[in-house]
This record gives C-alpha cells, sequence and structure tokens, in this order.
C-alpha cells in the first residue's frame, strides 16, 4: 500500500468516525421536516436550532417590553393626573384616535373576510390522481371577499398572495439554480370586456411572447369555460421548457375570472395536475 | 438512475410521502454526516438536512428523472451549507489557524487520528473542505463531483489534489503552500 493509499484510507476512516455523532439528530430531523411538509399529521411548527435559541431570545425581549409597557402605562397615568405636561407628549396622545381608526377598519375588514374562513373548513382531505394512481392529500383554503370566491390548495407546494388586484398560488420552490420557468395560478376577474375579447387578448399576448398554442377548446372540467393551452417551442420543447395554460369562465352578469397556469413540460404530470385539482374547488359564493 | 430509485422519484413527485420517508432513509444519514463536516456543528447539520429535504420535496417536479439523482441532491445541499455557512459569519467564532496549526504539528501525527480530522478540515477553504468530505466521506466519484460542484472534470481532479495535499500538510506537520 502506498503512502497516498494509507492516508486516504485512514482520513475515510477518520471522517466517518467523526461525523457519527451527527446522525444522532437523524430522527429528530426527519420530525421536523414532516411537520412542514405534512403538517395535518404533526402540528407542531417546525423547529430549528438556530430558530429555537432566536425564539428563546424573543421571549426575553417581549417580557422586557412588556415590563416597561407596564412601568410606561403607570407613567402615562401620572402624566393624566398632571396638566402641565411637555406639549410633544400632547401631541403623541393626539395621534391616537387615528390609529384606533384604522385599527377598526382592519378589524372591519378581518371580520368581513372570517365570514368565508368560517363556512367553509380552513383545511381538508382530499385525492389527487397522478398516472392513474390516487394519492390522499390535504387541501388548504384560500378565500377572497370582495370577489366571494374560494378555492383550496396545497400549502406543500405552494402560497396564495393578493397582488395588484390579481390572487396568485404560487409554488414555494425556490431553487433558481434549478432553471426553470415561473410556476403559479393566476386568479383574475374581468368584468368589462367580453369573452370573445379575452380570448383574443389572451392569443395575442401568447403570441408575442412566442408561445405556441397547443390546444384550444370548450370545457367542463376542472371548470366550465374555454381552455387555451400553449408552449414556447413550435417543437415541443426540453423538460424545462415553459407551458402557459388558461381556463376562461363567464359568469351570468357578462363578467370573467382567467385562470392562467404556468408551469413547464415535466410539470404536466405535476404542477399542471395540481392546477386543475384547485380549480375543480373553486366556488363562487351566492349569499 | 438506478431504475427501483426512478420509480421512488416518480412516486414523490406525485405526493406519496412514504416514498420520500424511504428517500429520507436512504439519504439522511450521509447528509448529516456531510453537513456537519462542513458546517463543524451537528446541529447547524440537522439545520441544513431539514431545509434540503424540504427544498428536495417542494423542487422534485422540477428534478429530470433522466438524470442521476445523487448529484442533484447533494448540489442542493451543499447549497444549502454555503447558505447557512454565509449566514452565520458574523456569528462564526474564529478559530485561530496558527494556533490549530501549532497545535497539530505539534502532535507530529504519523497517521489520521480521528479527533484532529475536524480540526485539520477547519483550515481548508470552504470548496476543499466541501470537496474532500464528497470524495472521502460520501464516495463521489470525480465525474459526480463536477456535477454538483458545476465545475468540469479536471478542474475537479486538480482542485481535488490541492486540496488532499493540503489537508496531508496540516494533519501531518507538513508546510502548506499558501
Amino acid at each position: 500500500m502506498t503512502e497516498d493509499e494509507k492516508f486516504i484510507r485512514e482520513l475515510t476512516g477518520a471522517l466517518k468516525n467523526s461525523t457519527e455523532e451527527a446522525t444522532d439528530l437523524k430522527e429528530e430531523t426527519w420530525k421536523n421536516i414532516r411537520s412542514e411538509l405534512f403538517p395535518t399529521q404533526i402540528k407542531k411548527r417546525p423547529f430549528t436550532w438556530r430558530k429555537g435559541i432566536l425564539a428563546a431570545c424573543s421571549g426575553i425581549a417581549v417580557m422586557t417590553i412588556i415590563f416597561f409597557a407596564l412601568v410606561t402605562d403607570m407613567f402615562t397615568d401620572e402624566i393624566k393626573m398632571n396638566p402641565n405636561q411637555d406639549s410633544n407628549d400632547i401631541d403623541e396622545v393626539k395621534d391616537l384616535p387615528a390609529q384606533d381608526n384604522d385599527t377598526k377598519q382592519d378589524h372591519k375588514e378581518t371580520e368581513k373576510q372570517q365570514l368565508l374562513e368560517e363556512r367553509f373548513p380552513k383545511e381538508k382531505q382530499a385525492e389527487i390522481e397522478m398516472e392513474g394512481d390516487k394519492y390522499p392529500i390535504t387541501v388548504h383554503l384560500a378565500t377572497n371577499e370582495e370577489l366571494r370566491y374560494i378555492i383550496y390548495y396545497d400549502k406543500a407546494f405552494y402560497k396564495f398572495v393578493s397582488e395588484a388586484g390579481i390572487d396568485r398560488i404560487v409554488s414555494i420552490s425556490d431553487d433558481h439554480e434549478l432553471d426553470v420557468p415561473e410556476v403559479a395560478m393566476e386568479i383574475k376577474y374581468i368584468s368589462e370586456q367580453t369573452e370573445t375579447k379575452v380570448i383574443e387578448n389572451i392569443k395575442n399576448g401568447l403570441n408575442k411572447e412566442g408561445f405556441f398554442i397547443l390546444r384550444e377548446e370548450k370545457v367542463e372540467t376542472p371548470i366550465d369555460g374555454y381552455m387555451i393551452e400553449a408552449i414556447q417551442d413550435e417543437n415541443g420543447g426540453v423538460w424545462n421548457t415553459a407551458v402557459h395554460r388558461y381556463y376562461i369562465k363567464s359568469n351570468k352578469d357578462g363578467s370573467l375570472f382567467v385562470f392562467k397556469q404556468m408551469f413547464f413540460v415535466e410539470a404536466f404530470e405535476g404542477h399542471a395536475i395540481r392546477f386543475n385539482q384547485m380549480l375543480e374547488s373553486f366556488q363562487q359564493i351566492v349569499d | 438512475m438506478f431504475q427501483s430509485e426512478s420509480v421512488q422519484i416518480k412516486k414523490i413527485k406525485k405526493g406519496n410521502e412514504q416514498a420520500f420517508a424511504r428517500l429520507y432513509e436512504q439519504y439522511a444519514d450521509y447528509a448529516l454526516r456531510t453537513a456537519f463536516a462542513i458546517t463543524k456543528n451537528k446541529y447547524d447539520a440537522s439545520d441544513v438536512v431539514q431545509e434540503t429535504f424540504i427544498r428536495v420535496y417542494r423542487n422534485i417536479h422540477s428534478f429530470d428523472i433522466k438524470r442521476p439523482f445523487r448529484p442533484w441532491f447533494y448540489r442542493i445541499l451543499i447549497n444549502e451549507c454555503k447558505r447557512h455557512l454565509h449566514k452565520k459569519t458574523t456569528h462564526a467564532i474564529i478559530v485561530e489557524s496558527t494556533e490549530v496549526l501549532e497545535f497539530l504539528h505539534a502532535k507530529g501525527m504519523e497517521s489520521v487520528h480521528v479527533e484532529h480530522v475536524m480540526l485539520a478540515l477547519e483550515n481548508l477553504t470552504e470548496d476543499e473542505r466541501t470537496l474532500i468530505v464528497l470524495k472521502y466521506l460520501d464516495g463521489f466519484k470525480e465525474k459526480e463531483l463536477a456535477e454538483v460542484m458545476e465545475l468540469n472534470v479536471n478542474t475537479i481532479k486538480s482542485r481535488l489534489y490541492r486540496a488532499r495535499q493540503r489537508l496531508k500538510a496540516i494533519l501531518r506537520g507538513g508546510v502548506l503552500d499558501d
């Protein structure tokens, strides 16, 4: 055995022995992973050692704030008793009612939002079918009070965000080095355009972005409406070529919902199926 | 990719928790060891591995089933280690390199001792440490290392050789070349 071979053999053994203790945390690590990805089985919030230390520090900070708040409150009581206070203190007190109004407004909004939340379960078990097999999943409620709709989505893979009047269910995969296009489903409400005009605009938009229409047809599932599916490569693309799929749902009053699904070729059997399953849960609420 | 692993990944893509648990069982030990060797703290290693598996599950849709899974997994693990180390940089307890070297040199070791390996690894650069750990703890081939580190095979070979020489010098009291 050469000296180099001896060194490598010893190094391998030493590395294995010196890292052995880390495997003690295997079970604990798995519990944390499960609580993050499959929260219905384990309700506990995921724990990280770093967050644990931070939480302990935060606890101390909160206690300190409460202590000072109590002390300050006692001090404020003294001010009320004493009319000869500095005018700066009075200005601060004058600002308080405005904050109260904001808080009341927030409460009103929360109450409105809670109405839909109270009427439907916050999470429920569902079944998803992929390649012929059915799998149980847990889906979570998302609501839009103004547009009066609800939809269920899987928090293990997505988050629900509202920006500039458009609701989005966005993939929480954030590994940029994986080189995949955006994965999301947009829910947009349109009240001032006909279905024909909306379809025309979508097709023009797709054309400008270099997409080629694969299919367009009336559909009954996952939603009763019109579907346009397009891909960003005339020849079918590769695994990560972008795919955009639109569903247009017309309402009785002439308004429309447009659902824009964005994923990629490899995700036809993943995100695409999940987005359609979410759409099946979409409900407009008539009070 | 082995047929069984390919089937397993397909199941995970469909959201099968049991298949994911099996994958964890298969990869967790060495992932924890690797993260420990790189981050130098077993609790940090646990956080890193936790985040890695969560990322793997959430990104599994974008994994190309025709490609080998292990380099893809380790690329995420190594990136997570790096993220963690950079996040910790400001809080890190810096071990004085000269003190470590003097300690190791004083020992005048003839062979590699378990208790000194981690100490010696600290004196390598982050990339050197990662290469040594992946090669000699996880048993990666140069081609796989190239995929994980996103470098060409020749670069891997020369960096690995250099890292090994530096480690040997540290452990056996030789002279470091920079």
